[in-house]
């Protein structure tokens, strides 16, 4: 224990070294953790086991190579959006494509990571949580690729609102279960998953879609998505010769951004990182989703970290225009990173999301998924007020057709 | 301070031993079906067996709860219960009963108010024991020291999954009982024990002398007669609610919630 403070101290003063960097045991500062029901504890430690035991394994990194080049169809590209830099007027704008992704998102990075881990542990079945669908539909697949039986649970107001996400869960051959405990979305979803996996651990797998949870998933989540800041770093030194000024991505759990960031925690005196939260009708309104903005902090799905709260610590529901960003917590590293200074988080309201949609959609003929509209809408905001040398990077984290039915 | 003597609950298993008996510890939300009905509720069982009482404060996500305590608490919470109108409950139930009581909630509540107050406040309302489902021994480290301060039992869990050096450790840092889950799964009525359960409760009485109680899917006699003989007591808690959901009005719910408290007690206080 006295080695463990020692450890947790000095991760805390220097956030940038690399004892934070490897720094494994699910804490981030005082964030994150395993607050879980006892029962789940044993589960937990397992897949801690394993996936630091995979992460070395040359096979393993072989293996999720070959699926994320030719089944996921990675590298995505850093596209220079020359129109929507000239329309907005001033800084140099970039997208890094994971719009691309197989099934249009980056949510694919993370699954094809978990189930090919769930393989190697000899786990039977597969269960994911999924809001809009985006997480269950990547699920769905790698659990398809892999010959895994998969399990979906997804609130009945989802369901209803993201028709076309069940639709393709269940082509792939995925079960798609319906929650109508709680608020019936995402949060009530992460619950029932977290509750069915208690009654099965010895033989399932569960999927967490995004650096949520309790420890490993926060950690491994993001490691699974570091591809996204990885490519970006090279790319950008190959096109600009230099690193970028910005990097702007949008925040629900975190997965995408934290992907994005992470190679460059160690630039960020020089590269600025900004993380865009939902502001839905305004934060007055008290209907967004910016838990780091405007939570408190608490302990949620297994986590410390940031999360919209009342007066007594019952979690309240989160509001965006955007499903993904539609949820009331948020991953502990993002806490940490606030707490610190690293991630700058700013909010972007449900109108102004709109309107960067359109604008990409139109200059660039690229649609944006309502998510990525909101990093889109932040830049629109930045971009103006900057000289021509500069460099954004925004993480065009998925694509908008599955918007397209609701707007 | 915590001063080393038995706590109230440790007692009532003292006692309770002595008589080669098991103790009925039955679980009830806050606020359920009202704050009116908790209080009739609450002292039905409390005149009908109860050796300890464990009073629930709702959480909007209880992770560890099936469909009945999911329901109750959101009766509740819809009620407009909070943790003030909780504490004030005790202090109100305090003037005519001293049954020990064990407060069950999320550890968010308890963080959200602030621990230290939270421990405070729940010794002044007369609080015995704290059970807090999401904070396992890892966790819990951090915020022993508020224990301490007010003596307050700090009730944890094992579970079927927990290894066995796992266990002696749990049950280093536990006090008043050690929560025995009987399944692997959430709370919620099951009619039937699995052989493994006995092997558990076996192995956790070599490790250490704290009360065993056995809880979560208990809901019939015959279940406690199979178990009662390897643990101190059992623990009630969604079959009771179920009665009362099902009921076609309050007091015949209540009724059912006598008859039933007095069949388990008869079969937990008859000597083996």
């Amino acid at each position: 224990m006295k080695k463990d403070e020692k450890k947790l101290k000095k991760a805390n003063s220097s956030f940038r070294g690399k004892e934070y960097r490897s720094y494994g045991n699910g804490y981030f500062g005082t964030f994150g953790g395993i607050y879980v029901p006892e029962i789940l504890v044993s589960a937990l430690k397992e897949l801690e086991k394993n996936y630091f035991k995979y992460k070395k394994d040359k096979k393993f990194k072989e293996e999720l190579s070959f699926y994320l080049k030719n089944y996921v169809g990675r590298p995505t590209p850093l596209y220079y959006a020359e129109r929507l830099s000239n329309r907005l007027g001033g800084a140099r704008i970039y997208l890094k494509r994971e719009d691309l992704c197989h099934l249009g998102a980056h949510k694919i990075n993370n699954t094809v990571g978990q189930v090919l881990l769930a393989r190697k542990m000899g786990k039977k079945f597969i269960i994911a949580e999924t809001g809009a669908g985006q997480h269950g539909v990547a699920t769905a697949a790698a659990a398809a690729l892999f010959n895994m039986s998969c399990k979906v649970f997804m609130g009945s107001k989802d369901i209803k609102r993201q028709s076309s996400n069940v639709i393709k869960m269940k082509l792939m051959g995925a079960e798609v279960i319906e929650v109508s405990s709680g608020s019936k979305t995402l949060k009530d979803a992460v619950n029932e998953a977290l509750r069915y996996w208690v009654s099965r651990v010895d033989d399932t797998y569960y999927v967490l879609g995004s650096v949520v949870g309790p420890h490993p998933y926060p950690t491994m989540v993001r490691d699974f998505q570091v591809i996204i800041g990885k490519e970006t770093k090279k790319q950008i030194m190959d096109i600009e010769g230099r690193l970028p000024d910005y990097i702007i991505a949008c925040v629900g759990g975190g997965s995408n951004s934290i992907g994005i960031f992470y190679p460059f925690l160690d630039d960020a005196d020089s590269v600025k990182l900004i993380g865009v939260e939902a502001g839905g009708k305004g934060i007055k309104s008290k209907k967004h989703g910016a838990s780091l903005g405007y939570g408190d902090k608490g302990i949620f799905h297994g986590a410390f970290s940031y999360v919209l709260q009342d007066d007594y610590g019952q979690i309240e529901e989160a509001y965006s225009i955007s499903a993904g960003l539609d949820y009331p917590g948020v991953g502990p590293e993002h806490a940490y990173m606030k707490e610190k200074g690293i991630v700058k988080y700013e909010y972007i309201l449900d109108s102004e999301a709109l309107e960067a949609f359109n604008t990409l959609s139109i200059c660039e003929g690229i649609i944006p998924a309502y998510e990525s509209s909101h990093a889109l809408a932040y830049t629109a905001k930045l971009a103006p007020s900057l000289d021509s040398d500069k460099v954004i990077i925004v993480n065009l984290s998925g694509r908008g057709d599955k918007d397209i039915d609701n707007k | 301070m915590y001063d080393g003597k038995d706590s109230p609950i440790e007692r009532v298993f003292k006692k309770l031993r002595k008589n080669n008996q098991k103790a009925f510890i039955p679980f009830i939300t806050c606020g359920f079906p009202s704050l009116d009905g908790f209080f009739s509720l609450f002292e039905t069982l409390d005149k009908n067996g109860a050796d300890i009482i464990e009073v629930g404060i709702p959480f909007s996500d209880p992770l560890a709860d099936g469909p009945v305590i999911q329901t109750t608490s959101k009766i509740a919470l819809e009620n407009g219960i909070n943790t003030d109108i909780v504490f004030n409950s005790i202090i109100k139930i305090r003037k005519s009963s001293d049954t020990p009581i064990a407060i069950m909630t999320y550890f968010n509540t308890i963080y959200h108010y602030g621990t230290g107050r939270f421990l405070k406040k729940a010794k002044e309302a007369g609080v015995n024991g704290l059970i807090i489902p999401d904070l396992p021994l890892e966790e819990f480290t951090s915020y022993r020291s508020y224990f301490n301060q007010v003596n307050i039992d700090n009730i944890m869990f094992a579970s079927l999954t927990s290894s066995k050096e796992r266990l002696s450790a749990i049950a280093g840092q536990c006090r008043g009982f050690i929560y025995c889950v009987s399944v692997k799964g959430v709370t919620g009525i099951r009619n039937s024990i699995s052989p493994e359960v006995i092997d558990f409760l076996k192995n956790l009485k070599e490790i250490t002398t704290l009360p065993l109680a056995l809880g979560f899917g208990l809901s019939n006699r015959e279940q406690i007669n199979q178990i009662k003989g390897y643990c101190d007591g059992v623990i009630i808690g969604s079959k009771i609610l179920s009665l009362l959901l099902e009921a076609r009005s309050f007091n015949s719910g209540l009724k059912e919630v006598k008859n039933f408290a007095l069949d388990i007690n008869k079969v937990l206080k008859d000597r083996i």
